[in-house]
């Protein structure tokens, strides 16, 4: 099954839909989808010009392809199982929280907290993400505990924030405080980063490029060659009795 | 009241001038129309409010700071500028019921990244590099843990044998009190500097008695944190859009709503926004049906559709302040003029938009 | 010239709070402090206008010499003028850049514009009371 959402002309001032029912489960079940613009309620047909081709049978097999003026949109794949989500343009916030399966492709750029809480799936951002990539929300303490994220751009600050378990990978620039508090899992940057995992307390975090500001709670632990590149490897974060696994390739103002 | 009727997104953004009856009644204003209401916590001591209630930091009132704090931490703020009775009642020049000649006993301690009017009345002052607060915290709860020899000599800025001296110093005091400001909470890292004194002051509570306050600005703000906090449960920036509250700072609060142009309508409250929101956010006030409930003439007039003008608290309008601490302090009125309190306005908002919607009291 | 202009509040600016259009609340919050080598470097005295600009965006406001005022940083009270200025980006926090943000200084013979100017270019309208 595939089906084709494309947004209508919003009017002016464009306020965000709240689109958390936009999941493959939901078009496999064929329930009457809800969306929430503002504090009125909305139907499907209303936000978007709908194009359902084929039949399912099951979740996996129903794919959902969202195009026009998607920045807008928040929460599309939330708490999704299986399936896959393709964008032809920008997503809003919280794209994929909480999801366990499947796969969203992003072809622009994604909005704050992409894939926050997931626990399992693949999310890929053609584009730039914003803050709190796979990070934790504020009333919470856990980040993202399973599944991959890959950007393929840059990702805004507190990238990563809390991670408690699998693998975010930022081929570009990373923002201020990536990876702070860090518990397990795995943070990649092959770009630059500013004050990278303070406060970890496990995983690992291997920064190509240079880091800025460098925290002074990391303990220096040698050197490790990693595809023929040197790199320095700090033990931390000291001020949390962390035992985080921090390499990078250069550094500044330790 | 149409227009906050009709909204898709109101915005119900101020309350710092307002005594509580009246935040009372714009948090239920907010639940019934389905709006965001955010208070001006969320712009200047915003951080340190949900750092706050993650770490569920318990303070103490201001008095036991006068009677008991032997140590005064002032971390990016400037009490003399910004408070001026501060120190003199409760902090430096304050006397002191357990020890004589406090003035002179008390130390205080000013971490900054410019020298102010408090840095020069501290007995140590610590200059940090701009931005660089939270190495210089981590570097601290470094030091309490006893690993001090394992940081390098320089910690932005500030060498790590005056950081080590004042770690003692903190460490054999009798009671310390940690004031931040805004120098911390509105620096790089934000929220997250903010996690990290919390984290300070519990890895400093297993050595001497220690709390935390942040130096709130605006008038009556702790008020309308404590009320929104008790009804929904979020002590700021709540959007009631789908009947129950939901808290996300950097989503629901009001500068990312004005600035990404989402609301619809706004409704202002004892506040300015005007001058003190960025000049996107004024220019999506100006383009919006804006009312201004305030008994200023100030900078957001000229942005707002509607200005409502009511009486001043504490000149002829009279209820209560929360201090800094939470402490409520009455205040009365002067002499009763001709204006409503915007207490009695939202009534009688609230009244009609209850009666529109089919809702009984 | 590049700078950081940070910026805070001040007792002068909090006494006039009430009177925000008065010539008074203009004169205290569009005081820019800098520190005097930096005015010798730029031959600038006290009470010369200068343009603070960033992003395309600018603002007049007077200087005031300060001690204390680290070389290559300003303060500006936090108002309508240091507003102007800043960017909406709040880091995902709901707290805007206030303190620390870069600024290009040039000096001008232009006059300072009143709070409701400022309001106006914001798409406001002047309320004249």
């Amino acid at each position: 099954m595939k089906v084709t959402l494309s947004m209508r002309i919003p009017k002016n001032p464009p306020i965000p839909v709240e689109a958390e029912m936009i999941i493959p489960q939901s078009f496999y079940q064929g329930i009457s989808i809800e969306l929430y613009e503002g504090n009125k309620k909305r139907g499907l047909e209303e936000i978007f010009d709908v194009t359902i081709e084929g039949e399912a049978d099951s979740p996996d097999e129903v794919e959902i392809v969202l195009c026009g003026d998607t920045g807008r949109l928040k929460r599309v794949g939330q708490k999704m199982g299986s399936g896959k989500i393709t964008i032809f343009g920008d997503a809003g916030m919280h794209f994929g929280n909480f999801m366990s399966g499947g796969t969203i492709t992003i072809h622009g750029n994604a909005g704050s907290w992409l894939g926050s809480g997931m626990t399992g799936g693949l999310i890929t951002c053609h584009g730039d993400a914003s803050h709190f990539c796979g990070a934790a929300y504020r009333i919470g303490c856990k980040g993202m505990e399973g599944g991959k994220i890959e950007v393929y751009r840059n990702s805004g600050d507190f990238t990563a924030g809390y991670l408690s378990g699998g693998t975010i990978h930022i081929h570009g620039r990373s923002g201020d405080l990536s990876g702070v508090g860090l518990r397990s899992g795995e943070l990649l940057i092959d770009g630059d980063s500013e004050r990278v995992c303070g406060g970890m307390t496990g995983g690992r975090c291997i920064v190509s490029g240079r880091v800025y500001d460098m925290l002074p709670t990391f303990e220096k632990k040698g050197t490790v060659r990693i595809g023929g590149k040197k790199f320095c490897r700090f033990e931390g974060d000291m001020a949390n009795n962390g035992k985080g696994e921090l390499v990078v390739s250069s550094f500044f103002n330790y | 009241m149409e227009i906050l009727l009709d909204a898709d997104r109101p915005l119900l953004f101020g309350w710092s001038n307002s005594f509580e009856e009246a935040q009372l009644l714009g948090v239920r204003i907010a639940g019934l129309i389905g709006g965001v209401i955010d208070n001006t916590a969320s712009i200047y001591e915003g951080p340190a409010v949900p750092g706050f209630e993650e770490l569920r930091h318990q303070g103490c009132t201001l008095e036991q700071v006068k009677e008991k704090s032997n140590v005064v931490v002032y971390w990016g703020c400037d009490p003399v500028m910004s408070h001026p009775r501060h120190m003199s009642r409760y902090t430096t020049y304050a006397r002191y019921l357990f020890l004589d000649n406090s003035f002179r006993k008390r130390t205080v301690i000013v971490f900054d990244a410019r020298k102010t009017s408090t840095s020069n009345l501290a007995d140590e002052f610590v200059k940090i590099d701009p931005g660089c607060d939270y190495a210089v915290l981590s570097a601290l709860r470094v030091i309490f843990l006893g690993k001090k020899d394992l940081l390098p000599a320089f910690i932005s800025g500030v060498l790590r044998e005056q950081l080590v001296h004042i770690a003692e110093l903190i460490k054999n005091s009798r009671v310390c009190a940690f004031f931040i400001g805004q120098g911390l909470s509105e620096t790089r890292g934000k929220f997250e500097n903010i996690r990290n004194v919390v984290e300070l002051a519990r890895e400093l509570n297993k050595h001497t008695e220690t709390s935390i306050f942040p130096m709130w600005e605006h008038g009556n703000i702790y008020s309308a944190k404590k009320v929104l906090n008790q009804i929904s449960g979020y002590p700021s920036s709540v959007d009631f859009a789908r009947g129950v509250g939901y808290y996300n700072p950097g989503e629901t609060t009001a500068v990312d709503v004005l600035a990404r142009n989402e609301c619809d309508a706004c409704l202002i409250v004892g506040s300015d926004p005007g001058a003190i929101l960025p000049r996107p956010c004024c220019q999506h006030l100006a383009q919006i049906p804006t009312i201004q409930i305030d008994p200023h003439i100030n900078a957001t007039t000229h942005l707002s559709k509607i200005q409502i003008p009511t009486a001043q608290s504490g000149i002829d309008a009279e209820g209560v302040y929360y201090r800094m601490d939470g402490t409520p302090v009455p205040i009365k009125k002067l002499y009763q003029s001709g204006y409503p309190s915007d207490a009695e306005v939202l009534k009688r908002i609230y009244i009609k938009i209850m009666d529109s919607k089919g809702v009984k009291p | 010239m590049k700078f950081l202009l940070n910026t805070g509040r001040t007792t002068s600016q909090c006494s006039n709070l009430s009177m925000k259009n008065s010539f008074e609340y203009q004169h205290v919050v569009s005081a820019c402090s800098m520190n005097p080598v930096d005015m010798m470097i730029l031959g600038l005295e006290d009470d010369n206008h200068i343009i603070l600009s960033r992003n395309g965006v600018m603002v007049i406001v007077y200087i005031t010499e300060e001690e204390e005022v680290d070389r290559g940083t300003l303060f500006l009270p936090a108002g309508p003028y240091a507003n102007f200025l800043l960017d909406f980006d709040t880091h995902g926090t709901g707290v805007p850049d206030f303190k620390w943000v870069e600024v290009s200084v040039s000096i001008t013979t232009l006059d300072i514009i009143p709070v409701w100017k400022l309001m106006a270019a914001c798409g406001g309208v002047r309320y004249e009371g």
